[in-house]
């Protein structure tokens, strides 16, 4: 890796005056294709839909490409076909306060504990107590899609897809403000607050997953993406100007990286000792340096099984502290701190 | 029917911090251990594909499925609690390490102050400064008694920092209000990138006294007593969440498990998930642990002649429950004790900066931060204040990961081109500096079981009562326009502070993995669940270390405090386990 001629351990070559050397143009990038054979979960109404929605929430624009190009609704598609999407680690079980024991939402043989005589139906949850629909995000997005086009229907008499962009943005506004009164079992800022999360997840999350194809997402951004597998900003990290990333590396670059390396990567697991990791990762600098360009949607094993919410229905994913900026709320980092 | 099995001498629930210092020293003391962890392993090489936000930091890798266990929550007694049925203002853990592996590594020493704050504040404001619904107490053992554990805690993991109290000498370049240290910290500070360089200048023009936060990011390569060998901190900002590829951040996995492992006494058996502790009352100890293995669903009995508690503050509280080990805590009578003194931290003071010139953000590490002290503790005059305590203040540089970093000004909308335009520009050139709030303990905020809602096994959960207090919206009130008077001397161009704590407790938006209380420590059995070796009073070979010990929660990270307690355990559990007695008598 190069500093300013020096060089160091891993694998990013930063030179403090570049800018985008890789050569790629992001504003070259085309919208997604979107086609059957292509999704997992969503039918290609679905897919369409979301497409349009996303588009609006992180537009293509004079700031350069958006959600459409780097392909968030792919990403979206997968999460859902993926046990985030399905819940999986999410606790389920009733009774679900505020739903009635008899809904096509609630499963039977919920189980419940000793207490299951308290009436859980008449009970409001209160906003503080965080997520209480009986579903899963996949659910979510089956049953939400369907009331925007219904919403869309009752007001405009045409699909979201087909409205001109101002109507869509009142239409996603409405959604945010709860304003949207054909939805049931959920409510219409909850299914805003996913919507908007998953967005930016799929904009900014590494290509395995989906979306932020070519890396477009960490362009923008001027976001390096890996440092390396045993990357390293140790050298430049106190350096007083900006320094921006000179190429961009995805996780794919990092597991090739790790097979160059050998079964334990260089690292003698049972000292946790990283002094010869440290010098296989010198070794390897030369190669180390990321594939511009090599960045397909299905690079790499796509989502790993993790799942569990996104934050609750108000955070922005629950965010590294220091930067939890409201989802939904617009606002600016309010917390920063770290465990 | 659950098998039994042979009997040994120490069992750990749990086999993080505080399940790994006491598996290792009582292993090296000859003891035969075994140390059970409902969770899997992990280790270095593992991390080498690490930096992936998603996965890690949002879809929660590293944490506990919430859908085989998890916690309800209220804010009063009036309401119903509901279940957390995903992630949001705390994540505890799970696996070989446990919040070790993917901790920050802010490791701190609380104030001399913390461990007497009740007599301290008697003896300087007088009796009536402490609300008679705040259950304040001392913790039973002073500063001074805790140091040695600090110190030995501090040169096992390899922290990095500066001293600012030597011997009662005040250091330039440490923190002058830290209780004082028999030594310096093993490794000197992190280095300290331009954003730190901010704080440091403008806190020091308003008369403040910052340094460089202590951290378990190496600031350079380490080998510790125990010859464990750790690596140096690369600052690649993926820490909070993740483990470490480079061996650099410290923990549990590369320090005193290993070291265990070596001694031949030491047995960790994974997917083990603890139940019950099998509790004699009348003979006043416990027999061994019930748990059940994870992948086959056999149930086993351990047997032991001591065992440890050792699994997350809430766990821990659970499990005391669980086994009807203690009075639980009654918040209408004010009796009983496990349970009672649940402590959160309090975030809400905070300052966020944008600049016109970039920083970069993308570099970092957990506990690369900067500090003052000067609102903790007791170390401004409260006299004419409505509050007790404070919080520590700082800027950490933990790694703007793209995600969750889209920081705009608060009348920008949260999506759209806009929100673009601004999140893009501002991305590298917004700095937010927070007062980790100390939250005091108040007689309806506790812990107990759930009526209703059950784990995997159809056990109770944990049920979580709690709410800010008038102390809490206070101490915001205080802190936060100080925040906003340095963000504005750090340069920002515009400054938006958060210096109000409005509405209830909300367990949404992620806060902190701070939570503490509920098996507190003191002298008096009637207050406390364990003595100042963490031993309980009703069950004399049973030791509970951990945050679950703490009367209240200061205003700093809690692991260094929780690693010390660890040590202080370990050594009660020694010479329990030679004296077959209680080691403190109560008052």
């Amino acid at each position: 890796m190069k500093v300013g001629g020096g060089v160091v351990a891993g694998g990013l070559a930063i030179d403090p005056e570049g800018w985008f050397t890789d050569d790629f143009d992001v504003d070259q990038m085309q919208e997604v294709e979107l086609e059957p054979e292509g999704l997992q979960y969503f039918t290609i109404e679905q897919a369409e839909l979301v497409h349009a929605m996303t588009a609006r929430i992180y537009p293509s624009d004079e700031n350069g490409p958006g959600a459409p190009e780097a392909g968030v609704v792919y990403f979206i598609d997968r999460q859902l076909n993926d046990a985030w999407g399905r819940g999986e680690r999410w606790y389920m079980d009733g009774p679900f306060a505020g739903v009635e024991p008899v809904t096509p939402f609630v499963e039977e043989g919920d189980r419940a504990g000793p207490g299951a005589e308290i009436a859980f139906e008449n009970i409001e949850p209160s906003a503080t107590q965080g997520w209480q629909f009986p579903m899963a995000p996949n659910q979510v997005y089956d049953h939400s899609l369907d009331y925007v086009e219904e919403y869309c229907q009752n007001e405009y008499g045409s699909s979201f897809v087909d409205l001109d962009p101002g109507q869509q943005d009142d239409v996603i506004e409405s959604l945010q403000r709860g304003e949207v009164d054909t939805f049931r079992g959920v409510t219409p800022e909850a299914f805003f607050r996913m919507l908007r999360q998953n967005t930016l997840e799929g904009m900014f999350a590494d290509p395995m997953y989906g979306g932020n194809r070519e890396m477009v997402g960490w362009r923008l951004k001027n976001f390096p993406g890996t440092p390396g597998a045993l990357g390293s900003y140790r050298q430049i990290i106190d350096q007083e100007e900006y320094v921006a990333p000179e190429e961009y590396r995805s996780i794919a670059d990092d597991v090739d990286q790790v097979a160059d390396l050998g079964p334990t990567g260089g690292v003698d697991p049972a000292a946790g000792n990283v002094t010869e990791a440290a010098n296989v990762s010198e070794e390897n600098a030369t190669d180390g340096g990321g594939d511009p360009t090599g960045n397909s949607s299905d690079g790499g094993n796509a989502s790993d099984g993790g799942n569990a919410s996104d934050g609750g229905n108000a955070s922005d994913g629950g965010g590294s502290d220091g930067n939890v900026a409201g989802e939904g709320g617009g606002g600016a980092n309010s917390s920063g701190h770290s465990h | 029917m659950a098998q039994q099995l042979d009997p040994v001498d120490v069992v750990t629930v749990g086999v993080g911090w505080t399940g790994g210092i006491v598996g290792k020293e009582l292993s090296e003391a000859g003891y035969e251990v075994v140390g059970l962890e409902r969770g899997g392993e992990v280790s270095t090489e593992d991390f080498l594909t690490v930096h992936d936000e998603l996965g890690y930091a949002l879809r929660y890798k590293l944490m506990q499925d919430l859908s085989k266990e998890t916690i309800t929550f209220r804010n009063n007694v009036d309401q119903t609690a509901l279940p957390m049925r995903r992630y949001g203002a705390f994540l505890p853990g799970t696996g070989v390490g446990g919040a070790g592996v993917h901790w920050n590594g802010q490791t701190w020493r609380f104030l001399p102050y913390d461990f007497q704050i009740r007599s301290h504040t008697i003896e300087r404001y007088g009796r009536d400064a402490i609300p008679e619904n705040m259950m304040l107490q001392d913790w039973g053992i002073t500063y001074e008694e805790l140091e040695p554990y600090y110190d030995t805690f501090e040169y096992m993991a390899g922290i990095s920092g500066a001293a600012g109290n030597l011997q009662g000498e005040t250091q330039e370049a440490g923190n002058p209000y830290e209780g004082a240290r028999a030594r310096d910290y093993p490794l000197p500070p992190m280095e300290t990138p331009p954003a730190l360089e901010r704080f440091i200048e403008a806190t020091e023009n308003l008369g403040y006294n910052p340094f460089m936060a202590p951290s378990a990011n190496l600031s350079e390569e380490y080998t510790n007593p125990d010859g464990a060998q750790l690596g140096a901190c690369q600052y690649c900002g993926f820490c909070e969440r993740f483990g470490c590829e480079w061996g650099a951040k410290s923990s549990p996995i590369l320090t005193v498990i290993p070291v265990a492992q070596r001694t031949g006494n030491y047995e960790l058996r994974t997917h083990s998930n603890v139940v019950e502790l099998m509790y004699d009352e009348n003979a006043g100890r416990v027999t061994g642990v019930r748990y059940v293995d994870e992948q086959t669903g056999d149930v086993y009995e351990q047997p032991a002649r001591s065992v440890a508690l050792t699994a997350y503050v809430l766990n821990n509280v659970r499990l005391l429950l669980l086994s009807g080990i203690g009075e639980p805590y009654d918040p209408e009578t004010g009796e009983g004790v496990v349970g009672k003194n649940y402590c959160y931290q309090n975030f809400q003071a905070s300052a966020t900066g944008f600049f016109d010139e970039q920083f970069n953000l993308y570099m970092g590490a957990g506990a690369l931060g900067a500090s003052i002290d000067d609102y903790n503790g007791d170390n401004f005059d409260h006299a004419d204040l409505d509050f007790l305590h404070g919080g520590n203040v700082a800027i950490s540089q933990t790694g703007d990961r793209p995600i969750v970093n889209n920081p705009v000004q608060e009348d920008v909308p949260s999506w759209g081109s806009e929100f673009k335009a601004r999140s893009l520009e501002n991305n590298h050139s917004t700095l937010s500096i927070a007062a980790q709030g100390a939250v005091m303990p108040f007689r309806r905020n506790y812990l107990d079981l759930d009526p209703t809602y059950t784990d995997q096994y159809g056990n109770p959960l944990l049920r979580m009562t709690f709410d800010w207090r008038p102390q809490d919206r206070n101490l915001v009130e205080h802190i936060g326009p100080q925040l906003v008077e340095i963000m504005e001397e750090m340069g920002a161009e515009t400054v938006e502070g958060n210096t109000s704590l409005e509405g209830s407790f909300d367990i949404v938006p992620y806060q902190s993995t701070h939570n503490t209380g509920g098996a507190i420590m003191g002298s008096d059995p009637s207050q406390s669940v364990v003595n100042s070796y963490l031993q309980c009073w009703d069950a004399e070979n049973l030791f509970i270390p951990g945050a679950s010990a703490f009367p209240h929660n200061s205003g700093y990270n809690p692991t260094g405090t929780v690693g010390a307690l660890a040590y202080r355990a370990a050594e009660g559990m020694q010479r329990y386990l030679g004296d077959q007695q209680m080691l403190v008598s109560p008052v």
